[in-house]
């Protein structure tokens, strides 16, 4: 199968992880968007774009949550967060 | 000289944008849908200093690649209807991503303002912004204003004549997209020069940058026009597969990524911020309301309030509206003496325009609420809390809004929990809420419950309630879960929300909402509930009494003298009238079909009649048993009590789910015929009803088996 990955920036050779495994209070940088292409670039044009910093506000139960950048808060489904790859910062 | 000036206002969703569109227009506007689509279309006319300005409120949307039914809509308008110019509404304390939009207003090469929107957020969110050195760099003009207020709205109106007589063109901005992306387009144009049977109406610079970003709306109009379609589809496969395999990066998120470089840097010589992430009261309140347990109790409460409040403060204009109807009614055989006029203007005319007329305090303030759940920002979080789980059943976040305003909890009305589901952008997650709304227990099913209920469940009302709130829940979800599982299968759509701050509401901009919507409905449903209110009537009175009949009753009339003797003579006769009508025919037709699940032929006519309006279920019932036009609860449950009319609690039950889950009332039918289209009004009004036929035979049917077991 052809890899989907919608990545930012592969030289950085740190740990990715699915953003999925955050927890609430955690910074964060996205560095890959994995699966629909769609999906990351509505993210992107939502300002969510790779490299910027980022801090999960909220993470529920069911595994949705909030981030936020800037001003900017998001809120995503639990399908969704299981495709962001991210780098702890 | 030409004084007619055509805009369009531009910008990221909650950029204030509509805020505004109503400054500058005020009441002058109109709302339509976009060609086709279920997108609402804002249309405003404004005057100034002699010129007639037009102005369109384009949908809010992120980008300008038509990936969503809204960017789609948007680049199709400014493509094909040619604004003048556009106005870029930014919200100045989200500049960066607000920017992104703008930058691609650039590469399309298209005139434009910059509104620099929410200036007094600037201040709160800590940043400052050199207006010169702004402009400087967008080489277009920017005005300040804060849309909630009106601030600024004047030099808006100045600022749009002073750059229409200008005719401006934008000035040359360089983006400087990599070389990556560089050689691709050049790849693009090159083969576009060779491949198409027609020229292009916008310049290949910025198509060829659509084209590698996989524009769907652009690949679509140049596979039309290709010499060969499949070679253009082929070679342009191949070349974002060759982009990826070089730079292992998918070339729109290249193009994107380039476009915020350019953002990043322009910001920086121009606006500064304290740039940390900081916990602002919106973050707080959000840490509440979006709490799982504690959110969906926070939301309950308001829905419930909002809810009560609807229909409480509805409920007393609405019957007051109903009420001058009927005196009207009641005055027409006073003016007109021809029988079939009488009673076509008063049963037929008035009553349908009272019916329609009548839901209207209540839209109206159903609509104020919507209203404020979205300028307030809460809509979002509503969005959000519940999406997870209404998901599981094909459902979305906001389909909760118009199930609660629907009856979900009990006592509501479909026609604005229809209407509610503007607000949703997936159509098949739309269609589906619609599909299940009849399902939940409007206001008017309430009165025909209570009648069943005291007649044969006095001692578990509530007990019978809950079952049937807890049914209709079950048989929705699942009915939803089928249908996106069959008809309306495809993926949901993926969830991200944009949870803008949160913002008090204000009185203008909710008004305005609300009386655009109210109006709307008034014109759609108006027009076509009236038609089909004749037609009910017509079905339910003729054909009329033969000769013979009515001569019979005016005879016995003229036998009798006590004022009770000659009213049963009345009901008798309306009785009899009932059943002849078509609509008793069908009745009696049906009475196979009814017994299965422990109807009569009474029950039958009574339902017909509901299809007019639920709360008809009982005043046909009471004609049909002939106790006149009433419908007073208690002597209609004393006819169900009569063991000589062959009622029981089997047969009751069965009933109530029946008019529970049958076809939703026609006004219902109507918004979903003006909101969807013909095919989704059929099936929702076959599809619920095999849905209830089918329980109330299990129920009915399994009832007599259990009996007979024990
Ligand atoms: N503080 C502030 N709020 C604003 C301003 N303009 C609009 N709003 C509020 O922001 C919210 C979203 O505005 P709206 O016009 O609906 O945005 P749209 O989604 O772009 O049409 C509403 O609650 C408005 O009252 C502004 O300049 N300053």
């Amino acid at each position: 199968m052809r890899p989907n990955h919608a990545s930012a920036n592969n030289e950085f050779n740190k740990p990715l992880i699915p953003l999925s495994e955050l927890k609430e209070g955690d910074l964060f940088i996205i560095r890959e968007f994995r699966g629909c292409n769609r999906f990351a670039y509505r993210l992107i044009s939502m300002g969510l774009y790779a490299g910027v910093p980022l801090i999960v506000m909220k993470k529920s139960f069911s595994g949705r949550m909030i981030i936020k950048s800037g001003v900017n808060s998001i809120g995503l489904g639990c399908g969704e967060i299981s495709k962001i790859w991210v780098e702890k910062i | 000289m030409n004084n007619d000036i055509k805009i369009a206002l531009l910008g990221n969703p909650n950029s204030g944008k509509t805020s505004v569109f109503n400054f500058l227009t005020g009441t002058n506007q109109i709302v339509a849908n976009y060609p086709g689509v279920t997108v609402e279309k804002k249309e405003g006319f404004f005057n100034y200093n002699g010129y007639n300005i037009n102005v369109i409120d384009l949908p809010g949307i992120y980008s300008f690649t038509a990936y969503s039914l809204d960017e789609r809509v948007v680049q199709q308008y400014i493509l094909n209807e040619k604004p003048d110019f556009l106005i870029n509404v930014i919200d100045a304390g989200n500049l960066e991503r607000n920017l992104y939009l703008t930058v691609q207003l650039i590469e399309l090469g298209i005139p434009f303002i910059i509104d620099l929107n929410m200036y007094d957020m600037l201040e709160e969110r800590k940043t400052r912004v050199d207006l010169e050195k702004f402009k400087e760099i967008f080489k277009t003009e920017i005005i300040t204003t804060i849309g909630n207020k009106g601030t600024g709205i004047d030099d808006l109106k100045k600022a749009i004549i002073e750059f229409s007589l200008r005719k401006q063109n934008p000035g040359k901005i360089n983006i400087r997209y990599n070389e990556r992306i560089l050689s691709s387009k050049r790849k693009i144009e090159d083969f576009l020069a060779e491949n198409l049977d027609s020229g292009i109406s916008v310049s290949t610079d910025w198509l060829s940058l659509k084209l590698l970003e996989r524009d769907p709306y652009q690949m679509d109009y140049i596979a039309s026009i290709s010499k060969d379609s499949k070679k253009f589809a082929d070679y342009m496969e191949n070349l974002h597969n060759e982009f990826f395999s070089l730079y292992h990066e998918r070339p729109e998120i290249a193009v994107a990524n380039a476009r915020y470089a350019f953002i990043a840097g322009a910001y920086h010589s121009f606006a500064s911020s304290s740039g940390e992430l900081e916990m602002t009261i919106s973050d707080k309140i959000d840490h509440v309301v979006t709490h799982s347990a504690l959110g969906v109790v926070i939301l309950f409460i308001v829905l419930f309030t909002a809810y009560k409040l609807v229909f409480d403060l509805g409920e007393y204009p609405s019957e007051l509206i109903q009420k001058a109807f009927n005196l009207i009614g009641d005055m027409i055989p006073r003016i007109i003496s021809n029988d079939f006029l009488q009673s076509l203007i008063k049963d037929g005319v008035i009553a349908g325009m009272g019916g329609v007329l009548g839901f209207v305090p209540i839209i109206f303030l159903m609509f104020v609420f919507i209203a404020i759940l979205e300028d307030s920002g809460y809509m979002a979080r509503i969005a959000f809390l519940f999406d997870s789980l209404l998901r599981k059943f094909g459902l979305h976040g906001s389909s909760i809004i118009s199930i609660i305003i629907s009856g979900g909890i009990t006592g509501g009305c479909a026609v604005p929990g229809v209407l509610a589901t503007r607000i949703m952008r997936s159509d098949k997650e739309r269609l589906a809420t619609i599909a299940i709304l009849p399902f939940f227990s409007c206001g008017a099913k309430l009165p025909v419950y209570a009648v069943i209920i005291s007649a044969f469940f006095e001692n578990q009302r509530a007990l019978i309630l809950i079952i049937l709130t807890v049914l209709s829940w079950i048989i929705a979800l699942s009915a939803s879960l089928l249908i996106r599982k069959t008809i309306l299968k495809g993926p949901s759509e993926t969830f991200v929300i944009e949870l803008p701050s949160y913002h008090i509401p204000t009185f203008r901009s909710v008004m305005q909402r609300t009386w655009l919507r109210t109006w709307m409905y008034i014109k759609k449903a108006g027009t076509i509930i009236l038609l089909i209110n004749i037609i009910l009537w017509f079905l339910m009175r003729y054909p009329d009494l033969g000769k013979d009949r009515k001569e019979y009753y005016n005879s016995m009339r003229n036998n009798v003298s006590h004022v009770d003797e000659i009213k049963k003579l009345d009901n008798l006769e309306a009785q009899e009238r009932l059943e002849n009508s078509i609509a008793g025919r069908i009745g009696k037709f049906m009475v196979h079909a009814g017994r299965y699940i422990g109807s009569d032929f009474r029950m039958n006519i009574a339902l017909i009649g509901g299809l007019a309006a639920k709360e008809l279920i009982l005043s046909t019932l009471s004609t049909a048993y002939s106790l006149g036009e009433t419908d007073d609860e208690s002597s209609i449950a004393e006819v169900f009590k009569d063991p000589m009319n062959g009622w029981n609690r089997l047969k009751a039950f069965s009933v109530l789910i029946f008019i529970m889950l049958y076809a939703p009332c026609f006004a219902t039918l109507i918004i979903i015929l003006k909101e969807t289209g013909l095919r989704w009004m059929l099936f929702t009004f076959a599809y619920t009803t095999t849905i209830a036929y089918i329980i109330s035979l299990m129920v009915y049917q399994g009832g007599l088996l259990l009996k007979s077991i024990f």
